[in-house]
């Protein structure tokens, strides 16, 4: 028995008969990693010869008639990131194939490794020096909403913040998630594999959410994990980056691994002046554990720690009105160093967070399997203003503790059909630790969440379809502290029952083609920002009021979308439409009067429920041409505020990323990016204080080069970011009133795996 | 089976009352927040001053500020002008923060910046370690009758020695803005 390791997974390949012409066999079984299951109508793609056959309900498939020589199998199934495996045909063969499938997702929104010849997970790692949401990027739909270099979290659809709930590893990541200037308290070096599920395959997830959840999941251990490493290194000259990450896979006792990341980054630079204080220090690690105690139980345990030391602009730090009126107006902003500088100074942030996740997968039959799951968080957050006293002193101070427990069951029905149930419970506690001298924005609160879901999949042929229902029962109690003197404690107390429920289904037109509709109803309710803030928001120079009296929002979603795949697999094609609608959709709104306090005027921003329409389109081509690799996405989106009929503001413009791969045939691999962003002009000048900037178009440009050294592998990158040196301003950019977005860079990365 | 739906019953009943900490918040005290800005202005002839005032105790939210000028200026005579700066959020303890500021002189500045229609000249009398203004003293210096408002700043981390910079002009000085009052004023003869 031969074992071979190609690209991410693992395949077992066993050799019988003797060598033949163009009368081989090539058999075998599609298996999912996450759970050994056979994975049934898999595609089976005979690349040199361009057929193929679909595999069983069994999973297994059978091709014949197969010359001698170099062979390329590309197995494709719904839910799966499609995996290609290439030998030397000599006799009959037999494979085990383990696909990585994501239990019962349809292909609302799937993602495909850009370049047909690099293993997702290695895509993943390449971009191990970046912040987690611009590694989502990649996901068709996706964008950044930015504070500068400091942070940057996803936009889907529309939604972001509380509207956008983001799993890390399974557990609804807890934080900080109502402030625009925190991003995601991940680890991108331990993701192996992201996407964005919607629809009835995003309601068996907890978190705040109006419909769409972000999956960032480790890869998984299975009882087949085995022995490899992997360390890298990285350098980025804007910024003097460096960033170090580890990675060691083993099996003892239990199947383990580790993880760990550091990066250190001085001052950005953006193509005319040093970004002040933009530096960068992180340091994070993971283990994740796994014991197959019995063919029917496992149980896993995870625990990662995400540590970070943020710098914000310095020229982003302002007072009040009349401040910001002048920052705007600079070519240079105000506090720009003309040295480089790795220190961090006020205004800065830290954060420590801290994820323990424990679970036991039971499988009770054959078609019955149970889920318990527990995830606890620790969020430790300490904002730096400059202030007359002392700097050190934080300016905000929040420690959020997070449990998190579900059961979950599943049962495989006759004829292809699955039911999923569960019930979760999810417990806050956010406190504002003493001693920072400054009314919190965010009161002290507590909130339970108790939640009930079930699903039903339906996949008997070409017709597949899936509903659900999802309830929540939500509870708040806010501790705020009046704003009229004497300063007393006021407890306020909530409780919302939230119901989702979506139902959708696709049909298979003839081998190519298969089109799908979901409709999808969400309710959310009011977190406590949007409830309770009282106070200066520095980052946005504006005072922000939350509402009580806010309603839940209600939203129904419409998302149509029709897949082509060409039969040689050469030529993918995706592309979908939605229609949301949404009732009392919370709206962060400017007053029409400024607040006159002894700093001076500043516009107050109250929370309010508007009716809102957004309405979108993506497309996404994927093909190879010959040597060449091209994958295209395009993004288009309307928001508006039907209330008030403006548009609602934060909504991504229309952007197009291209990536054209080459590989040399000196296996150099050539990699041309583009990201062409149009300018957002669909918002007036009352609606901000400065107009959206104009269109842009990027460029980066990669070289690349893997080298095998035995069963170890060497790789190298060389890649530049912004190759014009381009400056721009990006609308999602809450600093682009201060700055120009940075320049560009010259990149090099140096990683070994074994 | 029996065991594992103990251990979830256990496992949920751990987490719902471990997480019971109904704690009252801390209120914080508040002792960097302004509150009152008092600017006295003597005749340096003698005479009774005039003051100008901007109270607010509760802070930004709450009731909004009162703002008042005692009366108006006398015509073509000079000021000894001083400010105060106070936090009397706690009644008790009122704070005076112009000492504070006094301190920290090298980071501190402050601008009196009149209207056009408002015929008054300033001048800065004190200065820091680097012989730099500060802001807290100064002269006001009345012309014609006039009427108009005089808008005071405090600036945070200002660049004092930039090109532009006057007792009128902070644009080029950048810094964050502690303070900005505007009071209406009255030159009379």
């Amino acid at each position: 028995m031969l074992k071979w390791l190609l690209c991410s997974f693992p395949l077992l390949l066993c050799t019988s008969g003797r060598a033949q012409t163009c009368d081989g066999r090539i058999t075998g079984t599609v298996i999912d990693e996450h759970n050994d299951e056979r994975l049934a109508f898999t595609t089976v793609y005979l690349q040199q010869e361009g057929r193929g056959v679909e595999a069983g309900i069994d999973g297994e498939f059978e091709l014949t008639n197969i010359c001698s020589g170099p062979v390329s199998i590309r197995f494709s199934h719904i839910g799966c990131d499609p995996e290609t495996v290439e030998f030397d045909f000599r006799a009959d063969t037999n494979l085990t194939v383990y696909l990585h499938h994501h239990d019962n997702y349809t292909e609302t929104v799937t993602v495909t490794s850009t370049g047909a010849n690099v293993a997702y997970e290695q895509s993943l790692d390449r971009q191990s020096d970046r912040q987690i949401s611009e590694v989502l990027e990649s996901i068709t739909g996706i964008s950044s909403l930015r504070t500068g270099t400091a942070a940057a979290k996803p936009v889907y659809d529309g939604l972001y913040g509380n509207r956008l709930s983001i799993q890390n590893n399974g557990i609804a990541q807890a934080g900080q998630q109502w402030g625009n200037d925190h991003a995601p308290e991940i680890d991108p070096w331990v993701a192996a594999y992201v996407r964005v599920v919607d629809g009835v395959d995003a309601l068996r997830y907890g978190g705040s959410t109006l419909g769409p959840t972000v999956l960032i999941e480790p890869a998984t251990l299975t009882p087949r994990t085995q022995q490899e490493g992997k360390v890298a290194y990285g350098f980025r000259s804007n910024g003097l980056g460096h960033t170090l990450n580890a990675r060691v896979t083993d099996s003892a006792y239990v199947a383990y691994r580790l993880s760990g990341s550091l990066k250190l980054a001085g001052d950005q630079q953006a193509p005319d002046y040093y970004l002040t204080n933009t530096g960068r220090r992180e340091g994070n690690a993971a283990m994740q554990l796994a014991k197959f105690i019995n063919p029917r139980m496992t149980a896993r345990l995870y625990y990662s720690l995400f540590s970070a030391n943020v710098g914000v602009l310095r020229g982003s730090h302002i007072g009040n009105l009349s401040d910001l009126e002048e920052a705007i107006g600079r070519t240079v902003p105000y506090f720009t160093s003309s040295d480089f500088s790795y220190s961090l100074s006020s205004p800065r942030q830290t954060v420590v967070h801290h994820l323990l996740k424990g679970e036991i997968h039971y499988q009770a039959s054959d078609n019955e399997r149970l889920i318990f799951r527990y995830g606890g968080q620790i969020d430790d957050r300490k904002e730096y203003d400059v202030r007359r006293g002392s700097d050190e002193r934080a300016a905000l101070k929040l420690l959020q503790t997070t449990q998190f427990l579900e059961g979950n069951y599943r049962r495989t029905l006759a004829e292809k059909s699955t039911l999923e149930a569960g019930v979760q419970f999810e417990s806050v506690a956010n406190d504002n630790q003493p001693g920072t001298g400054v009314l919190p924005l965010i009161p002290n609160y507590n909130g339970r969440r108790g939640s009930a879901f079930a699903t039903y999949h339906r996949e008997p042929g070409a017709l597949q379809y899936h509903l659900g229902l999802r309830y929540d029962r939500q509870y708040f109690e806010a501790l705020t502290i009046s704003r009229d003197l004497p300063r007393r404690i006021i407890n306020y107390q909530h409780t919302f029952n939230a119901l989702g429920g979506a139902a959708g289904a696709s049909v298979q037109l003839g081998e190519r083609l298969s089109t799908e509709i979901e409709f999808t109803y969400r309710e959310r309710a009011p977190q406590i920002n949007e409830l309770y803030s009282q106070g200066l928001h520095q980052g946005v120079s504006g005072i922000e009021e939350g509402d009580s009296s806010l309603a839940i929002e209600r939203s129904g979603k419409l998302n149509l979308g029709l897949h082509y795949g060409s039969a040689d697999g050469r030529l993918t094609i995706n592309g979908s439409v939605f229609a949301q609608r949404v009732a009392d959709f919370i709206n962060l709104e400017p007053q029409p009067e400024l607040r006159l306090t002894i700093r001076g005027a500043f516009p107050v921003f109250k929370y309010r429920g508007v009716d809102a329409a957004l309405y979108g389109a993506k497309i996404n081509v994927l093909a190879q041409i010959g040597r060449l690799d091209v994958d295209s996405r395009l993004a288009l989106l309307y928001g508006q505020n039907l209330t008030d009929d403006v548009a609602l503001i934060y909504m991504p413009p229309t952007n197009w990323r291209t990536h054209l791969g080459y590989t040399l045939p000196s296996e150099v691999q050539l990699t041309l990016s583009s990201l062409f962003t149009a300018r957002q002009g669909r918002i007036t000048t009352e609606q901000d204080f400065l107009p959206p900037p104009p269109a842009y178009m990027l460029f980066d440009f990669r070289l690349s080069r893997d080298f095998a050294l035995g069963g170890r592998a060497l790789s190298l990158a060389l890649e530049v970011e912004n190759l014009f040196d381009t400056a721009y301003r990006d609308y999602l950019d809450r600093q682009r009133y201060y700055a120009d977005a940075p320049g560009r860079s010259l990149n090099f990365r140096l990683a070994y795996s074994w | 089976m029996n065991d594992l739906s103990l251990l979830f019953a256990c496992l949920l009943l751990l987490v719902v009352l471990g997480c019971n900490d109904s704690d009252d918040p801390v209120i914080e005290n508040e002792e960097e927040l302004i509150t009152d800005l008092v600017y006295t202005l003597l005749p340096a002839a003698g005479g009774p001053p005039v003051t100008m005032t901007f109270r607010d105790p509760d802070g930004d939210g709450g009731q909004a500020p009162t703002i008042l000028v005692s009366g108006p200026l006398a015509n073509n005579t000079e000021y000894d002008g001083s400010i105060v700066l106070l936090n009397s959020s706690d009644p008790s303890a009122t704070e005076n923060i112009t000492a504070e500021v006094r301190e920290e002189a090298d980071d501190h500045q402050f601008f009196y910046i009149p209207e056009s229609s408002l015929d008054v000249t300033l001048a800065y009398t004190d200065s820091d370690n680097d012989g730099a203004p500060i802001g807290i003293t100064t002269t006001l210096t009345t012309g014609d009758t006039s009427t108009g408002n005089l808008r005071i700043l405090l600036r945070h981390e200002p660049n004092k020695s930039a090109t532009g910079v006057s007792i009128t002009d902070p644009a080029a000085a950048g810094g964050e803005t502690d303070i900005e009052v505007t009071f209406a004023v009255t030159v009379s003869n």
